[in-house]
């Protein structure tokens, strides 16, 4: 755990250092006529500040029993779900709102936990279907039609 | 305008067909969102912000405001039989509201949990009724060092009153005002961390943020868990507690109105926090304490006022100064800002329409609350045995539409995402993101009221001294900061926090 800390304390002041940086690049001026890196570089000094104490606090504080947070969990899970939400961002334009979200609801209903596709596509389709009517078509947001343009345009 | 003309504007206002199915769809959703463990009061708010953008601004802060109190009647129905918090705000009341199932009462616990909510909401509006016009003509006299005080005693209250490590809170409280510097510089127009990117002149917009941090990041982090939640099955009879109960709670329900209104005005006081607080003060002067954590009604009663009158207690400063108290009222300023309407010290004077018709519009939906709560309590539990493998999917989507709709961008569904890894990131190492979000959209407003102190002080920091309300309010921040040292408090603090 205090090693952890450490770690992250660690990251904290480079961070810190690095807001700095930017925040003298940007220009400080003067206290009669700050410039845009002024408070960007003082929010750089409280953060290597912090950093600072929060290293020092590693010292004090009572070791914990060690805790693996990535193990025993299905963290690849979530990052099956982030790298499909990225496809789908991708894939938002060209394929269209109803098709891509169509595609990325399947995935979730049936990928990622046990249902039979029966479930998966009618839950994806019911869905799509209620969304489009509520958001796309009663409250009039503008979504890209897609490969559907021909229909929805 | 005198008050009677005020309150016939606002009667004729909140009474206007569309204003009251609005404010019913508001209460509706709001209760749905507070019975549903996941996606919380802020990502509700941020999803269906945009749905509101074709309509006019009382409408648009009517129908969030329902969402933002409906939700607080809602977080309790789960609390009490499924011993998760719906809302934050809920947390509480799971410590008795369950005990209280588990013994036969569910109905009861329910039942006075809508009642005091009620009655909260109802003493909350008349305090706003009373209080936002005196504190608006107060405000014509406020300058940016009273502002940038305010705002730095929001954001160090908000770290203070956090959960998990102060440092960590602070921490995150100077990420945020690093985010909210990305973009133009307010004063000189100078792009700032943009790195060349286009998108990002304008800065990161609220919503996507706020939705990657509490929405996609809270899925995300459920998806590795194994739990189920277990619906506690007891048949629902006695939904009106009797007179003993009242005669136990008409005093806790009182005390946490007076409380959690205060709490809530305070830039940075939260109805999570109102609701402990009024818990602690409950246990603490009770004639049974060893009842609490077992089934007495005071733990619900109490907490319950507390954190609705929170919620009406946190308009205050966003109406009279146009300072945002916390993470939904700042979403309720951007909307505000979409919509043209700008709050602060001139809105009750050029739009009291706004003002007393969402006023009297809160004292509605409180109605349609109670009624809402306590007959459909059996259609709430139904929605409560849900599969989180059926919910989840539809919170992402709301979380990816919302997020596209506030500009029509791909960049702004690329911007939740990337939140959303941060925000797993900050709840698997334990930081909290409330800190963050608030010093995100108090940054620019801080940074600017900064500015402007020292270019008005000629750059003499005197003028933080100098000014009374200026100088208290960054006293008070500092004892908040020095605090925690005493080794007492910080003890204190921590038992709370855990």
């Amino acid at each position: 755990m205090r090693k952890r800390d450490r770690i992250q304390a660690l990251l904290w002041a480079v961070f810190g250092l690095y807001v700095m940086y930017e925040g003298i690049l940007l220009k400080l001026g003067t206290g009669r006529a700050p410039k845009p890196g002024f408070m960007i570089f003082w929010v750089g000094v409280i953060i290597v500040i912090l950093s600072a104490l929060f290293f020092l606090g590693t010292f004090a504080a009572p070791e914990q029993e060690r805790t693996d947070l990535w193990r025993g969990i299905r963290w690849l899970r979530g990052a099956k779900l982030a790298a499909a939400l990225a496809l789908y961002m991708a894939a938002f334009q060209p394929l269209g709102f109803i098709l891509s979200t169509f595609l990325l609801l399947v995935y979730m209903f049936k990928g990622l936990e046990p249902q039979s596709w029966r479930n998966a596509l009618l839950f994806s389709a019911a869905t799509v279907a209620i969304c489009y009517l509520v958001f796309g078509v009663f409250l009039e947001l503008q979504f890209p039609p897609g490969v559907l343009s021909f229909i929805l345009s | 305008m005198d008050f009677y003309s005020a309150l016939q504007l606002g009667v004729a206002t909140a009474f206007h067909p569309m204003n009251l199915l609005y404010c019913f769809v508001g209460v509706l959703i709001g209760t749905l969102i507070g019975v549903l463990p996941g996606i919380g009061t802020s990502g509700a708010v941020a999803i269906l912000m945009p749905a509101t953008f074709t309509m006019s601004p009382v409408s648009a802060i009517i129908m969030l405001a329902g969402i933002y109190y409906g939700a607080m009647y809602g977080g309790s129905t789960t609390s009490i039989l499924v011993n998760i918090p719906g809302e934050a705000a809920s947390v509480v009341t799971c410590f008795d509201g369950y005990q209280m199932a588990r013994q036969g009462r569910a109905g009861r616990a329910l039942g006075m949990s809508a009642f005091g909510s009620f009655i909260a909401g109802f003493f909350g509006v008349a305090m706003i009724s009373l209080l936002a016009p005196s504190l608006s003509r107060l405000a014509f006299d406020f300058g940016p060092p009273e502002f940038f005080g305010l705002m730095v005693l929001g954001l160090t209250l908000s770290t203070f009153l956090g959960s998990g490590s102060m440092v960590k809170a602070l921490l995150m409280v100077a990420l945020g005002l690093v985010l909210g510097c990305v973009g133009m510089d307010p004063i000189s127009g100078t792009p700032r961390l943009t790195y060349g990117i286009k998108p990002l002149l304008d800065g990161f917009d609220m919503v996507p943020v706020v939705m990657g941090l509490f929405g996609i990041s809270e899925v995300l982090f459920n998806l590795e868990q194994e739990k189920e939640r277990e619906v506690y099955e007891t048949k629902l009879k006695g939904l009106l507690p009797n007179r003993e109960d009242w005669k136990r709670s008409w005093a806790p329900i009182t005390r946490g109105s007076f409380l959690g209104f205060f709490v809530g005005v305070i830039p940075g006081g939260t109805a999570v926090i109102s609701s402990f607080v009024s818990y602690a003060i409950e246990k603490r002067i009770s004639k049974r304490p060893e009842e609490f954590g077992k089934g007495a009604i005071e733990g619900v009663a109490g907490p319950e006022a507390a954190n609705n009158a929170a919620t009406f207690g946190s308009m205050v400063p966003l109406l009279t100064l146009g300072i945002p108290s916390n993470v939904v009222m700042a979403l309720f300023l951007a909307a505000l800002m979409i919509h043209g309407t700008v709050p602060g010290p001139m809105l009750i004077q050029n739009h009291p329409e706004f003002f007393w018709g969402v006023m009297i519009s809160m004292i509605v939906g409180n109605v349609m609350l109670l009624v809402l709560n306590l007959p459909l309590i059996g259609m709430w539990v139904q929605i409560l045995k849900v599969p989180y493998r059926i919910l989840f999917p539809l919170i992402i989507l709301f979380c990816l539409i919302g997020s596209y709709s506030v500009n029509y961008r791909v960049v702004d569904m690329v911007v939740m995402l990337l939140f959303g890894g941060v925000g797993y990131l900050m709840k698997k190492y334990r930081y909290d993101g409330g800190p963050l979000i608030l010093a995100f959209i108090l940054g620019p407003l801080l940074e600017t009221a900064l500015r402007q102190s020292l270019i008005i002080s000629h750059g003499e920091l005197d003028i933080f001294v100098t000014r009374p309300l200026a100088l208290g309010a960054l006293l008070l921040a500092l004892a908040f900061l020095l605090i925690p040292l005493v080794p007492a408090v910080g003890k204190k603090r921590e038992t709370l926090v855990e």
